[in-house]
């Protein structure tokens, strides 16, 4: 995006970071970046960003971090100044990219939940689903994952800085899993773990201690979650995931994702099926 | 079967001992299979510090997408040390490591327009390519197999060809101490490529045989071989290592330990134990591999030629791929399993400031969608496409490019695909055509 002279009083590239419904994981990413911090605070203006600093400076932004995904009337209408004051949006974590954890709401009621939890359920103002921010603006960039993985962080904005595709593989976990050596642990040890279908960049944190993946980093390119799901129900005897398992495990950080979502509702449906016939 | 002329002998335990240490003594470091933790539930390629971290009293239980170890009963006395098969990972992973920087470049202090380029050092490629430095011990691998030393020459052959080898001399080459495997798994179908279960081209070969030592007269030495666990007190089972030199390299290593008393030539019925043990052996391979090519014409076709090479080419724009990749979840594991899979990719990264660049060499699989990314796209879009860009890449286009298989047998694709697709199921079926 920027190559001029390099060393000369350049103007700095202003950075904002903005908050919708998250748990602020995401931008605590930034602030954990213990050895790039600094170079990063240098490199760049940090000109909005509530969760490091109260100081605000106007738009327009060069580079804009979008966390946390759209669930009420005000949000929707905020993301849209946003993206007009934004040169590059880029949408950080599992909220932003698919509606998060929240986007729970999305299989049930919502005015239900509202009157079960809250005294005066009148006070509440709520959309009835959560979504990610690309189906409201359009987006530059989506960083995948519940959080996003730091180093992935400042290689996306290191890229966009100095205008270069970033290094983000979109294959699965098994290939970061591999190159580490890591013994696959659904053959080995029967292991409900959604890696094979899983989009790459946590480095196989969880298989690398001996336990399934999660997916919190939301379908690979070309998931096809429905011969995964067979052959871990097969393994089911042998300590894999049952068919309401299965429904869960792919009900999580990235419930709303297209094929998350419908495995998850195929899975809920024939477990029911089968809880009727016994 | 061509035998060397005189095999050794190695007793025991302590036989074997004497023989790993002699290796060890003479090369830089000992990779071989071995578990990464007590409770691993796989053997992987390791490096072995001393002969303690042979696996020992484990049996590997292989099927289509599952594997699981097995332990011998508690016996200090017999249990084994070969009758496991190949662990996931390969000699590959030392030959082609998974990451590697390629070179980085820094920004000149005086010109910020220009770079100063540093190579990774020639010394590091070297060893990544198993040239190490002359001056320094060789690698060596103790305990690999056939279709891992086949693996190897097949992937140096891909260096060469493509230029990235560097001609060497033997010492510089690693020491390669293998061991037949007496116990097949159920994936391997090393025998259809026309080799194997046990090496001739190694350094050194060692087959683990079990005899009876004091044979029961109701229990003959067959039943005997038969036998998977230890009974103590009824039948004392002893435990030998057939050794067989192959090269001028091995050699020294049988005279060293035979000049000690450790190693002994082989008595008559010692070679008659040897070749009943492998010939059952071979006889389960040809029953693993009978239970997945029903067709015995087309079992007993050797697979390494170019036949099969045509016959899949000739179905090349066959619908069946779409059937046998339907389950397929291109996720890339049986390419990162294979020993001979080679394809890489790189990454670029910049520091923040933009003053530094490194570019990485990263093992890449044909099933991502990056593989075959060129301008306009994505080549293989599909799951099938990619499917058949590897099975056809392994066992058709290979023998185009390279002059010869690119799959040695091994099965590893088939043991760790996480949906158990079974690759020589799989092409047995694509070579019978659209039916």
């Amino acid at each position: 995006m920027k190559s001029k002279k390099a060393g000369a009083q350049q103007k700095k590239a202003k950075l904002a970071v903005w908050k919708f419904a998250s748990c602020d994981g995401c931008q605590l990413s930034l602030l954990d970046l213990e050895d790039e911090l600094l170079l990063l605070a240098n490199s760049v203006e940090i000109a909005f960003f509530l969760e490091a600093s109260s100081r605000v400076l106007p738009g327009p932004y060069d580079v804009s971090l979008v966390e946390g995904s759209i669930t009420t009337r005000e949000d929707q209408q905020r993301i849209q100044d946003v993206r007009k004051q934004s040169k590059t949006l880029i949408s950080i974590g599992a909220c932003a990219t698919s509606g998060g954890i929240q986007a729970l709401r999305n299989f049930a009621d919502v005015d239900e939940f509202t009157r079960h939890v809250y005294a005066t359920p009148a006070y509440i103002q709520t959309l009835t689903t959560s979504s990610a921010i690309s189906e409201h603006v359009a987006v530059d960039y989506e960083l995948r994952g519940c959080p996003v993985n730091k180093y992935q962080l400042v290689e996306v904005l290191t890229s966009t800085l100095h205008g270069k595709a970033p290094s983000i593989p979109n294959e699965s976990v098994c290939m970061e899993c591999k190159r580490q050596g890591q013994t696959c642990v659904i053959v080995a040890n029967n292991t409900a773990c959604l890696g094979p279908i899983t989009h790459a960049g946590c480095g196989a944190i969880c298989p690398r201690y001996c336990r399934g993946c999660y997916g919190c980093y939301g379908p690979k390119e070309q998931c096809k979650p429905a011969p995964l799901s067979q052959k871990l129900l097969e393994r089911a005897a042998k300590g894999s995931a049952s068919q309401n398992e299965l429904a869960r495990l792919f009900r999580t950080f990235n419930c709303n994702s297209t094929e998350f979502r419908a495995e998850s509702l195929l899975q809920e449906e024939r477990a029911q099926k089968a809880k009727k016939h016994s | 079967m061509k035998r060397a002329l005189s095999s050794c002998v190695a007793e025991g335990a302590e036989g074997l001992r004497r023989i790993f240490d002699q290796v060890k003594n003479q090369s830089r470091c000992v990779y071989g299979y071995g578990l990464s933790h007590p409770a691993a539930n796989a053997l992987e390629l390791c490096e072995l510090f001393g002969f303690e971290d042979l696996p020992r009293g484990v049996v590997s239980n292989y099927a289509p997408g599952h594997a699981s170890l097995e332990k011998e009963r508690e016996d200090q006395t017999c249990s084994s040390f070969f009758r496991h098969t190949p662990g996931a990972t390969s000699p590959k992973s030392i030959q082609l490591p998974p990451r590697r920087v390629i070179w980085k470049a820094n920004r000149t202090k005086e010109d910020h327009q220009k770079f100063q380029i540093a190579l990774a050092s020639a010394e590091q490629q070297k060893s990544n390519t198993l040239q190490p430095n002359p001056e320094i011990l060789p690698v060596a691998f103790f305990g690999i197999r056939s279709c891992d030393l086949r693996a190897m020459h097949t992937l140096q052959n891909v260096f060469d060809v493509q230029g990235q080898g560097v001609p060497k001399s033997a010492a510089e080459m690693p020491l390669l101490i293998t061991a037949s495997c007496v116990e097949p798994g159920h994936n391997c179908f090393c025998t259809s490529f026309g080799y194997g279960p046990e090496c001739q081209d190694s350094d050194l070969n060692i087959t683990e045989c079990f005899v009876e030592e004091e044979v029961q007269h109701n229990k003959g030495s067959e039943s005997a071989l038969e036998k998977t666990k230890c009974e103590q007190g009824k039948t004392a089972r002893k435990q030998i290592f057939v050794v067989d030199a192959h090269t001028t390299r091995g050699r020294p290593i049988v005279e060293a330990l035979s000049k000690d008393q450790h190693l002994r030539h082989a008595s008559q019925h010692e070679t008659a134990l040897l070749t009943a043990t492998l010939k059952r052996s071979q006889q389960r391979l040809k029953e693993f591999i009978a239970a997945r090519v029903p067709n015995e014409e087309n079992r007993s076709k050797v697979w390494a030629g170019a036949d099969i090479a045509k016959q899949l080419r000739d179905q090349a724009r066959s619908k069946n791929w779409e059937t046998i990749a339907e389950s397929c979840l291109s996720c890339g594991n049986c390419t990162m399993v294979c020993p001979t899979c080679f394809c890489t990719t790189v990454e670029d990264s910049i520091d923040l400031e933009a003053q530094r660049s490194e570019r990485t060499q990263v093992w890449d699989s044909c099933f991502t969608a990056g593989h075959s990314y060129v301008h306009g796209g994505t080549v293989h879009k599909s799951t099938p496409s990619r499917y058949r860009q590897w099975m056809m890449h392994k066992l058709s286009s290979w023998h185009d490019q390279f002059g010869e298989s690119g799959c040695v047998g091994c099965g590893r694709c088939t043991t760790w695909c996480p949906v158990g697709i079974d690759f020589l199921a799989s092409a047995y079926q694509m070579t019978k055509g659209v039916e």
